[in-house]
């Protein structure tokens, strides 16, 4: 973990050292500008003349033009500090959730929060280090330049403030963990209303709203509480600081005030001292700051590196043959496959259309998990082309053996970015496959037309031909279909069917599916129940428990 | 898609002036709180001015006391008030920031559903969560610090006034400055942070894609797609932050201009008023000090003025929500008992705004224990018609009538207890499976809520849950299939026992096992109660009492299935496709 916050945070080390100088320069200057302001004060226009009075006004200038360029490039190399820091780790994350071999499966906001929010206070840290150093350093010039003015003056300035953070950081302390909490329930009506709103229409259906209604209001009023008391606390938070910054600043001003009136400070110091133990207060607020910011970052660090070092869910062979050549239309095998009935299945598919109907409502789901290697299973062995899949290179095996499960989604972009996006055969395969799927009339068109998020402007059954149409471009020696048409009607489905029939002749296709619709197309029917059987969708209906399976 | 009215800046107005005019005392109270605490501010400076006046004048030992009287006092008095200003003001704007929550999310429920479509849900939701947001945060932080610091400058101009209105007109250069510099900041800056917020939307689009489908994308070899568009996403969010830098940091280079040439201007009035003997070295001192004071209070108000016309606009937004849904309805007005066992639609037509016709003279009659089923090609307008039955829409022309009234004029818990839609959208609300059912039903017991899911047979995976009932779920919770949603959306519907249920394909999705559970927890849904059932599975129109065939929104056919079977027609054609290969079932 700590090996990730490091090389994050360094992902960009000049910017990271340009940061920290150009940010130490402008905490220079804007410590100088009290100095000079007080110099001015006590000796050009008490005392001096207009000569001197020029001079220390272009001292004053200078000393702007220095703070404000230094604040100008340095903020600009810390946030691209910052921001290379956190798209590195983006990507790193993206990298491991979207390994073919897997392992780092979570919940979409899950890693979508790991790899913003937790990739950005990451990065951030880099800025908080520039700011930390640069802060140090100031606080380090304003303690010589007070001491040297004077000695009780330097020291009882350093005293006061040292205290006056530590009470601050005290008080803010006991509310961090308040405000925190509230600040929670406070989203959590936001969160609520999101959801309302994303189920409206469930509510509006069956008359809910007032319910409904009811629900976000208890949720909400709690909110309202809790950020009324944070902004209480808040308020307190704000007063105590006010007060110990009061107190110490007259507590500097009257011993400064004492130290003059004897003589022992001139006046332009006296103003000097004043406005420097102002300034000094907010690099130690800085400096005191990095701790817990650490704390975070390393927090979010933790949370990245569990992500990133997630154990595969398979192990690709090291060996594995890729240079292989495999026929166009390949047999595949699965052997000693457990299903819930605790019994072992094994059977095999050849060239052609085989339907093949599961009895165990689990076992399509796990089979296309194993076909598509996104696990290894004890039992389950997978063939293909006789070659067990566990030696071949994953992309070599899943070019080969597509396999298409039950969800399939639809990405931002076009119908035909969509269909297109598993072959570089062309439109014309493209128009073919969407034809089969009977997705044609999402086209011409509106081939190119966005389809949203998600496709959102699609229908379920839209959504589902499109997909299908996607996995029949590909055109690969071996598809495997898990309930390809559920969402869509009959008659659409029998199109399909004939379609499919008429595309995959030459190749090898699996469909795990109940319909009869496509098990009437199937050159072979397998049903995998309690007794395994084999034959045409018309043989096996004189089976009484597949007819039961079919007949939904 | 026609988004949903935004509400004028002169409506924002109003309501601002609403919410501060209905608590005058509190109002004056947060005003002079703020005003107190500015003033004390001046007391630094005003104090070493004094002290550096006395060691002029060699006034001894004497001269310490008043301004260490003066800093004490401000210490005091400065906390006192700094605290009243930020309690207060809370106390001021925060309910009314939750009751325009609650308003909104209540208005959002009033929307027809006409409306919401056509708006698109995103709108309504990025408004009930990002606007919110962004007032709310508005009203608590940003309010604050700029009222505070605007009235720190004005107080601090008017204390430079006092030393000497030639001080005054000095410090007041730097504004020509300043509102320049504004100026440019929001005509340049702001399309950057637009851009900045945009750009990050799209990189988390992006991210939730990739994310949502991990599976697939392993199986599809997808894997280099996808990481090229989080990458080429992630890199132009990267490039809009070092934009908004780049004009951030202009932004504050030129406030450093204006921070010069009022702070140089200043101690040249101070050397000749000096000189001049108009004003004491004293004062010269506190004018300077009172001008350095103002650096952070003006890039304070400077800074936040973006995010507070942004919360105006987003305030705009959730007025124009309220807007939109129009006055609440009187619930009592329409509140009146349902009598009658029959739902009858007559002629019933319509249209969406701008659209062709989906649901043409659609004539049907639901009795109680009658079972209606409407089967057709996707897009015959057989949804439209469930909403338009169900009181959900108004028709353009037509009627539906229950009992004598139409169900789109009864109150809203009384149409549900009359008529329950169930779409196939089936969504799990956050929060226990109890919960989820008890939206039906706020006060049914748990008994009751157990006698549902026995009845459609969804018990014993609700049992099999880490806390049963009690089990957190949907976003946040456990995720719960379609199948398991869709399963909850039914036992709702028994918990609300209407008297007529709409179920929209409300069992389509599923795979096979899976939707032989659902049909079966159907039937016992629909089992004494009038139904309309729309279907792509057929056999759950063969067992209606009449089944309506819709072709591009008009009825086609209509009979019982063996009627319908034998005039060979449309649905014997449909059956047909359908039941290929299922003939010899039967």
């Amino acid at each position: 973990m700590r090996p990730l916050l490091r090389t994050a945070v360094l992902a960009r080390p000049r910017d990271l050292v340009t940061a920290c100088v150009l940010y130490g320069s402008h905490q220079l200057g804007e410590a100088l500008v009290p100095v000079i302001v007080g110099v001015t004060v006590g000796e050009a226009i008490g005392r001096g003349g207009p000569a001197l009075l020029a001079g220390w006004l272009v001292l004053l200038a200078a000393d702007f033009v220095l703070l404000s360029l230094s604040y100008r490039f340095g903020a600009r190399a810390s946030a691209r500090a910052k921001q290379f820091a956190a798209h590195e780790l983006r990507l790193r994350i993206g990298r491991r959730a979207l390994d073919p071999t897997g392992g780092a499966d979570r919940a979409p906001g899950d890693l979508l929060t790991r790899a913003s929010a937790d990739a950005d206070r990451v990065g951030a840290f880099a800025g908080v280090i520039a700011q930390t150093v640069a802060s140090a350093a100031a606080v380090l010039v304003a303690v010589v330049l007070l001491l040297s003015a004077s000695v009780v003056l330097g020291l009882a300035v350093l005293a006061g403030a040292v205290l006056l953070l530590a009470a601050a950081t005290l008080v803010a302390r006991r509310n961090v963990a308040l405000s925190h909490a509230e600040q929670q329930t406070a989203g959590e009506a936001t969160v609520a209303a999101e959801d309302l709103l994303r189920g409206i229409r469930v509510v509006k259906g069956i008359g809910a709203e007032e319910a409904a209604l009811a629900r976000y209001r208890t949720r909400n009023r709690a909110g309202i509480t809790a950020s009324r008391r944070r902004a209480g606390a808040e308020a307190s938070v704000g007063g105590v600081n006010a007060l110990l910054a009061g107190c110490y600043f007259t507590v500097v001003a009257g011993v400064g005030g004492a130290l003059a009136l004897t003589g022992a400070l001139p006046i332009g110091q006296l103003v000097s001292a004043l406005g420097l133990c102002l300034f000094v207060v907010g690099p130690m607020r800085s400096v005191a700051a990095f701790a817990p910011a650490l704390a975070r970052a390393r927090a979010s660090a933790e949370r990245i590196w569990a992500l990133t070092s997630a154990a595969p869910a398979v192990i690709e062979a090291a060996d594995a043959g890729a240079q292989r050549a495999f026929p166009a239309a390949p047999t595949v095998g699965v052997s000693e496959l457990r299903v819930a009935s605790g019994d072992a299945v094994s059977f095999s598919v050849g060239p052609g259309i085989t339907g093949v109907v599961c009895a165990d409502g689990a076992l399509p789901g796990r089979l296309v998990e194993l076909l598509a290697r996104q696990l290894d299973l004890a039992d389950g062995r997978v063939l293909l082309d006789g070659v067990d899949v566990r030696t071949l290179p994953l992309d070599v095996l899943r070019r080969i053996m597509l396999v298409g499960a039950h969800e399939q989604p639809i990405f931002a972009g076009t119908v035909r970015e969509n269909a297109g996006l598993l072959t570089a055969r062309g439109d014309r395969a493209i128009a073919d496959a969407l034809r089969a799927a009977h997705a044609n009339e999402l086209t011409p068109d509106d081939a190119a037309t966005p389809l949203g998020d998600a496709g959102a402007r699609l229908s379920g059954g839209q959504r589902q031909r499109l997909g299908l149409a996607r996995l029949l471009a590909a055109d690969a020696p071996v598809l495997v279909l898990e309930n390809p048409t559920t969402a869509v009607d009959a008659v659409t489905e029998s199109i399909i069917a004939g379609r499919l029939q008429r595309l995959r002749r030459d190749r090898t296709t699996m469909i795990i599916t109940t319909s009869p619709a496509l098990l009437a197309i199937c050159d072979r029917v397998l049903y995998l129940g309690a007794e395994q059987v084999d034959g045409s969708h018309a043989q096996l209906l004189e089976t009484d428990a597949y007819r039961r399976a079919v007949a939904r | 898609m026609t988004p949903l009215p935004v509400a004028a800046g002169r409506e924002v107005a109003r309501y601002a002036w609403r919410v501060v005019s209905r608590r005058p005392w509190l109002t004056l109270a947060v005003a002079a709180a703020t005003v107190a605490a500015s003033v004390a501010g001046l007391g630094g400076p005003i104090a070493v001015g004094w002290i550096v006046d006395g060691i002029v004048s060699h006034a001894g030992a004497r001269a310490l006391i008043a301004p260490i009287a003066l800093l004490a006092g401000c210490a005091a008095g400065g906390a006192g008030a700094t605290w009243a200003s930020g309690a207060l003001l809370a106390a001021l704007v925060l309910p009314p920031v939750g009751g325009l929550r609650e308003d909104v999310i209540d208005a959002a429920l009033r929307l027809p559903l006409d409306r919401l479509e056509d708006a698109g849900a995103g709108d309504l939701v990025s408004r009930t969560t990002g606007d919110v947001e962004q007032v709310t945060d508005a009203a608590t932080g940003a309010l604050g610090a700029f009222l505070s610091a605007a009235v720190t400058i004005a107080v601090t101009v008017v204390g430079l006034g006092s030393l000497d209105w030639r001080f005054a007109l000095a410090g007041l250069l730097a504004v020509p400055i300043q509102a320049w510099t504004l100026r440019w900041y929001l005509r340049e800056a702001r399309p950057i942070y637009a851009a900045a917020r945009a750009a990050e939307g799209a990189r988390t689009a992006t991210l939730i894609e990739a994310f949502g489908a991990l599976p697939a994308i392993r199986a599809l070899r997808l894997r280099d797609r996808a990481l090229g568009r989080i990458t080429t996403s992630s890199a132009a969010a990267v490039d809009v932050e070092l934009a908004a830098t780049r004009a951030a940091t202009r932004f504050y280079g030129r406030l450093n201009v204006a921070e010069f040439v009022g702070l140089g201007a200043i101690l040249l009035v101070g050397y000749a008023l000096v000189r001049g003997h108009a004003v004491g070295i004293g004062a010269a001192t506190t004018a300077a000090l009172f001008f350095a004071g103002l650096f952070g209070p003006v890039n304070t108000v400077l800074a936040v003025v973006d995010q507070l016309q942004q919360a105006a606009a987003g305030l705009g937004r959730l007025l124009g929500v309220t807007v939109a849904a129009g006055p609440p309805i009187d619930e009592r007005e329409v509140a009146g008992a349902v009598a009658g066992g029959e739902l009858v639609a007559r002629d019933v037509s319509f249209r969406y705004p701008g659209g062709r016709t989906v649901v043409e003279g659609v004539n049907l009659r639901i009795e109680r224990g009658h079972r209606i089923a409407v089967v057709g090609a996707t897009g015959s307008g057989k949804s439209t018609l469930a909403t338009l039955i169900a009181g959900l829409r108004v028709p353009e022309a037509g009627t539906v009538v229950l009992g004598g009234r139409s169900p789109a004029r009864l109150a809203r818990a009384r149409r549900g207890r009359a008529i329950a839609a169930i779409s196939q959208e089936a969504h799990v609300f956050a929060g226990t499976v109890a919960d989820n059912l008890r939206l039906a039903d706020p006060t049914a017991t748990d008994a009751h809520l157990r006698g549902c899911l026995v009845a459609v047979g969804a018990d014993a995976w609700v049992d099999r849950l880490p806390e049963g009932l009690e089990t957190i779920v949907g976003a946040g919770g456990r995720a719960l299939s379609r199948h398991e949603a869709q399963h909850l959306a039914l036992a709702r519907a028994l918990l609300l026992d209407p008297a007529f249920v709409i179920l929209d394909e409300a069992t389509a999705e599923a795979g096979s096992g899976d939707a032989r559970i659902l049909d079966e927890a159907a039937r016992v849904v629909m089992r004494g109660r009038g139904a309309l059932i729309i279907a792509h599975r057929l056999d759950q129109a063969a067992s209606a009492d009449e089944i309506l065939v819709m072709s591009e929104g008009r009825i086609v056919e209509r009979g019982a299935h063996a009627q319908l079977l034998a005039a060979g027609g449309g649905y014997h054609r449909l059956w047909s496709a359908w039941a290929d290969g299922r003939i010899q079932l039967r």
